[in-house]
């Protein structure tokens, strides 16, 4: 309630300026639409051409049918992945994050600083003895072994995030539900989790986009055809070392960028969901 | 150490707390059961590689074979390193225009967005949608608009008569920066914004309408209740943001190859060719280590700012 | 009641985490050792050459040998990642297709096995082409076989040819007649002469043939000392950089090029002439009809010789695979006449044989014959430290001075006092 232009009850002013700042935001997506409907001798025209003379549907057509329509299956990968690494961060961060945040933990703060470093080191320092240990456990080329690293490299913002959130939370709630016979774990599941649900979206996709776009990760530790993730294979097949196929790399990103964009519409009521409940005082 | 002071600055906002188990001194297993799995993870499968490669880079450590201890020498090469030193330089440039950048177009849009008008739903997709295409496309697509002989800035500012010249964008550093910068904020800003507007929720409505009675305007208001209320959101954001500018690799990878003559070249960007590329492996995992340091020091300095009662 | 719902919602979502992480390591079980009860042999290699490689294996595979070849590749870039790690970690595929560049360094360390008396049992072993056969060679043993080839050469618009008074069926065989040619194509909006200057692979693949052409070379003969000092190869790149800063017949940008904007510079008809591979020929053909181009070999300068860059896969064993008898079995298949001719040569790329040159294929389209005679001069740098000097000091002293940072003989000093200080090491 409290935007820029609200409280001026100029509703329009707010529609223009946000009006005008989408479209400045839309321009590059809107080339990448009008370069997905077009032929590719057309693409790098010059000068350019917004809307495609020669119309057509072959960039959309051949990303599903390319190599016996392997797209879906590293779309069918990219989701499992997706879905999985999301629910488990959310969860074992959304627990850590209550328990930095409400609880008595011994060393909390070094323990902390040793999560929030994991997002300070460049991944390729650790790449060669992660491959090791991920030899020993026997879990290179499969999907566990990826989300077990994404979710080790994404807990540091959910951790981080939901504190954040935890820490907006009066003291007093838990206090007053440990005095009606609340255990801790009913009153972080019964009344702590509920109140923090735009923390938990804003985690949620957090870990969605990430794991989604994730290259290097999916290269490196699931690299068999069967495994492939839908970056890595977009990439394979419309990235060549010697020319880029604008046209499949348009199409496949419109059609991989969807399904997040979605989550992201429908998870956005939760954003501003502290707003109708009212409850956090 | 450094997030405590997050929840001192909560704390002190919130009123005076009484810290109920402080007194048993005793902790209870089950608290420790929360952060357990985070925990496990972390040291399993970052600690643990992180102590190995740090130990890799008192070696020289090839792919294959046997590795020989040098003690410091990698840490002294590092000292002499010049192309180091100056993708260091470079990345630090590169993360003083790109933060305050995203932090700012961030902070306005989740101010403009922070309502519950219908159309709002919209535009805050909108925003975010950069944030989720892949950044290797996102480097190539924007590859293709700064191209200076096909490319499309050029074509509408030659056409604008904006500029008489065509400019090659990715040419030298001092417009290949500004541009991927740009490139940047614009695909992160809206990942700022989620931020940021979870932290606009938290504050209470109470808070503004107090602020009204007492007649401040709306850019007081600002200033004074929500900057200083979204203080742990803005240091989650300042944070995330300088961490991934100092870490930035894949963009200039695709769009500069960290050229020409390495003018362009970040550090992780050295890094990755120094461990993969001429495969020294010890003394990529000393820059590894060297570059932490600097992240951790500059990430408690960071938290210590936003400690500190400024706004008050 | 909304408390409830929560607890049920939370323990259904613990639930689907414990079955998708069943379904994934299921899904991950088909990739094992055993399918089926056939054996299955690894092989890696770079995508740039996977659509080929794929179709070699799939033909393979339809004869039945008892076992099964299944493919894994990787993007340009991060192949040698890949590699460095499996290494490290003693996780290595059983058949290995590298860049050739790279081998001299992987068979300096011990990665890949030394297959001389294999080599020494092949009739055709002296068909070789010799660039590629030397890249495979380290200490006078066999550790990597040529498996596909890459080569270099000039390919040039006709259309704007006629456009700009020249014969489109004459192309510039000189440094001398390319210059003027492309000062004549270079209009207001379009350059005569793009090539792809930022990338260190992309950039030998089209200077260092200049610098051979005219005698020079980055290398002394054996390896251990920069020649980059030599008249001979200063010549090439003050040549170079006077298209750039005297004649303005190269943009400036080049520097920043990759292979892709060379392609994309090319075919928006922003570039008349761009120095490329035979790989460019299969693109243009399929996605660019309506472009009526030539191929023709890298300009000499007068009274010198032709030059190119010889490229490609070489073919392998790493030492830890475990099936190297099954592998070679492959090997052989992969360099046969069927494998070379009825995949390569028809997908356009050179076979690496030269008894193989003569083929239906490159006579249908003889812009492929330009491409195999280029590869007759071809020649390729041969180090164990290649990443480490082409990207940094040969890269750095061509880019500044075709910026005009630097003179071409200030650069080239510079690059020389680094290049023997790595050499060194």
């Amino acid at each position: 309630m409290r935007g820029l232009f609200s409280d001026l009850q100029n509703h329009k002013l707010n529609y223009i300026v946000n009006f005008i700042v989408a479209f400045l935001f839309l321009v590059p997506f809107l080339w990448i639409v009008s370069t997905s409907f077009k032929k590719s001798s057309d693409i790098v025209k010059y000068p350019p051409e917004w809307i495609p003379d020669n119309f057509t549907f072959d960039n959309y057509q051949s990303i599903f049918t390319l190599q016996n329509g392997v797209f879906l299956n590293y779309f069918l990968n990219s989701a499992i992945l997706t879905i999985s690494t999301v629910l488990i961060v959310t969860l074992v961060g959304a627990f850590a994050g209550y328990g930095f945040s409400k609880l008595n933990i011994p060393f909390k703060n070094i323990i902390l600083m040793l999560i929030l470093v994991t997002l300070m080191i460049p991944f390729h320092g650790l790449l060669i003895p992660l491959f090791s240990i991920m030899k020993g456990l026997n879990l290179l080329n499969t999907h566990i072994a990826l989300v077990i690293i994404y979710v080790t490299f994404q807990l540091p913002f959910a951790v981080f995030m939901l504190k954040n959130s935890f820490d907006a939370l009066p003291n007093s709630l838990r206090e007053a539900a440990l005095i009606d016979g609340y255990s801790d774990i009913q009153t972080f599941l019964k009344i702590a989790l509920p109140l923090v649900w735009p923390g938990l979206a804003t985690v949620a996709i957090f870990s969605a986009y990430t794991t989604w776009n994730d290259f290097l990760i999916a290269l490196v530790f699931a690299n068999s055809n069967e495994l492939k993730t839908l970056n890595v294979g977009l990439t394979n097949l419309a990235v060549g070392q010697y020319g880029t196929n604008w046209g499949l790399l348009s199409s496949g990103s419109i059609i991989s960028f969807i399904p997040i964009i979605l989550l992201f519409f429908f998870l956005q009521r939760y954003f501003i969901s502290g707003l109708t409940s009212g409850s956090v005082k | 150490m450094g997030i405590a002071t997050n929840q001192q600055v909560q704390v002190s906002i919130k009123k005076p707390v009484k810290r109920r188990n402080f007194k048993l001194r005793k902790y209870k297993l089950s608290h420790i059961c929360f952060i357990l799995p985070a925990l496990l993870l972390n040291l399993i499968f970052f600690v643990y590689p992180f102590i190995k490669s740090f130990i890799m880079s008192f070696y020289k450590w090839p792919i294959m074979g046997e590795s020989t201890f040098i003690g410091l020498t990698n840490y002294l090469n590092l000292l002499k390193d010049g192309t180091f030193w100056s993708s260091l330089w470079f990345t630090a440039k590169y993360t003083l225009i790109v933060t305050p950048a995203l932090f700012l177009v961030g902070f306005i849009l989740a101010l403009l967005i922070n309502n519950r008008l219908r159309a709002t739903s919209f535009f805050r997709s909108v925003y975010f949608m950069p944030v989720v295409i892949s950044m290797v496309s996102c480097s190539l697509m924007w590859l293709w608009i700064y191209n200076d002989l096909y490319g499309m800035l050029n074509y509408y500012l030659l056409k604008f008569h904006i500029i008489n010249e065509p400019i090659v964008w990715m040419g030298q550093a001092s417009t290949s920066l500004p541009a991927i910068s740009f490139m940047i904020t614009w695909k992160m800003a809206g990942f700022t914004m989620v931020i940021l507007l979870s932290g606009l929720q938290s504050i209470s409505e109470e808070v503004y309408e107090a602020a009204k009675t007492d007649g401040a305007s709306k850019w007081q208001q600002i200033l004074y209740i929500t900057i200083p209320l979204l203080k742990p959101s803005i240091g989650l954001s300042l944070v995330i943001s300088v961490i991934g500018s100092v870490l930035a690799f894949e963009q200039f990878l695709v769009m500069t190859h960290g050229g020409p003559s390495n003018s362009t070249t970040t550090v992780v960007h050295h890094i990755y060719n120094t461990s993969f590329k001429y495969f020294n492996l010890g003394y990529g995992s000393a820059m590894t280590f060297i570059l932490l340091v600097i992240l951790i020091i500059f990430s408690v300095f960071q938290v210590k700012m936003m400690r500190d009662p400024a706004g008050n | 009641m909304k408390k409830r719902k929560f607890f049920k919602t939370a323990i259904a979502l613990v639930m689907s985490v414990a079955l998708i992480s069943g379904c994934s390591s299921e899904g991950s079980s088909s990739s094992a050792e055993e399918s089926g009860g056939e054996k299955v042999i690894k092989m890696w290699t770079r995508e740039a050459s996977a659509a080929n490689v794929q179709e070699v294996v799939d033909k393979f595979n339809e004869e039945k040998h008892g076992f099964k070849i299944e493919v894994t590749s990787f993007p340009n870039h991060s192949f040698s990642d890949q590699f460095a790690a499996g290494l490290s970690s003693n996780d290595v595929p059983d058949i290995l297709s590298l860049d050739l560049i790279l081998a001299p360094y992987f068979s300096s360390i011990g990665a890949l096995q030394d297959l001389t008396d294999k080599y020494e049992s092949l009739s055709y072993k002296d068909q070789f082409i010799d660039a590629m056969d030397r890249l495979g060679t380290y200490e006078d043993k066999k550790y990597a076989l040529p498996f596909s080839a890459d080569v270099s050469a000039l390919v040039y618009n006709k259309q704007h040819f006629k456009e700009a008074g020249l014969d489109p069926e004459k192309p510039p065989t000189t440094w001398q007649e390319m210059r003027e040619y492309a000062k004549k194509l270079t209009t207001k909006d379009r350059y005569g002469y793009v090539f792809a200057g930022a990338d260190l692979g992309a950039y030998a693949f089209t200077f260092l043939p200049f610098m051979w052409g005219n005698g020079g070379d980055v290398f002394n003969d054996d390896s251990t000392k920069s020649a980059l000092k030599s008249k001979e190869a200063l010549e090439a790149l003050q040549y170079y950089t006077d298209l750039t800063r005297k004649d303005n017949v190269t943009p400036e940008g080049v520097v920043t090029y990759s292979w892709a904007q060379t392609q994309d510079a090319f075919t928006s008809g922003k570039a008349s002439m761009i120095l490329t591979g035979n790989f460019v020929i299969n693109t243009l053909n399929k996605e660019y009809p309506d472009i009526d181009y030539g191929v023709t070999l890298i300009p000499k300068n007068e009274g010198k010789e032709h030059s190119s860059f010889a490229g490609g896969e070489l073919i392998a064993i790493p030492n830890g695979s475990k099936y190297p008898e099954e592998a070679w079995e492959f090997i052989e298949y992969a360099l046969s006449e069927e494998a070379q001719i009825d995949v390569f040569a028809k997908s356009g790329t050179i076979p690496i044989r030269t008894d193989l040159f003569d083929n239906q294929y490159f006579k249908e389209e003889p812009r492929y014959q330009v491409f195999a005679e280029a590869l007759k001069v071809g020649n390729t740098p041969y180090t164990t430290k290649y990443t480490e000097i082409f990207s940094q000091p040969l890269l750095n002293a061509m880019q500044s001075a075709l910026k005009g940072d630097v003179t071409p003989e200030e650069a080239f000093k510079k690059a020389d006092k680094e290049i023997n200080n790595i050499l060194s090491n």
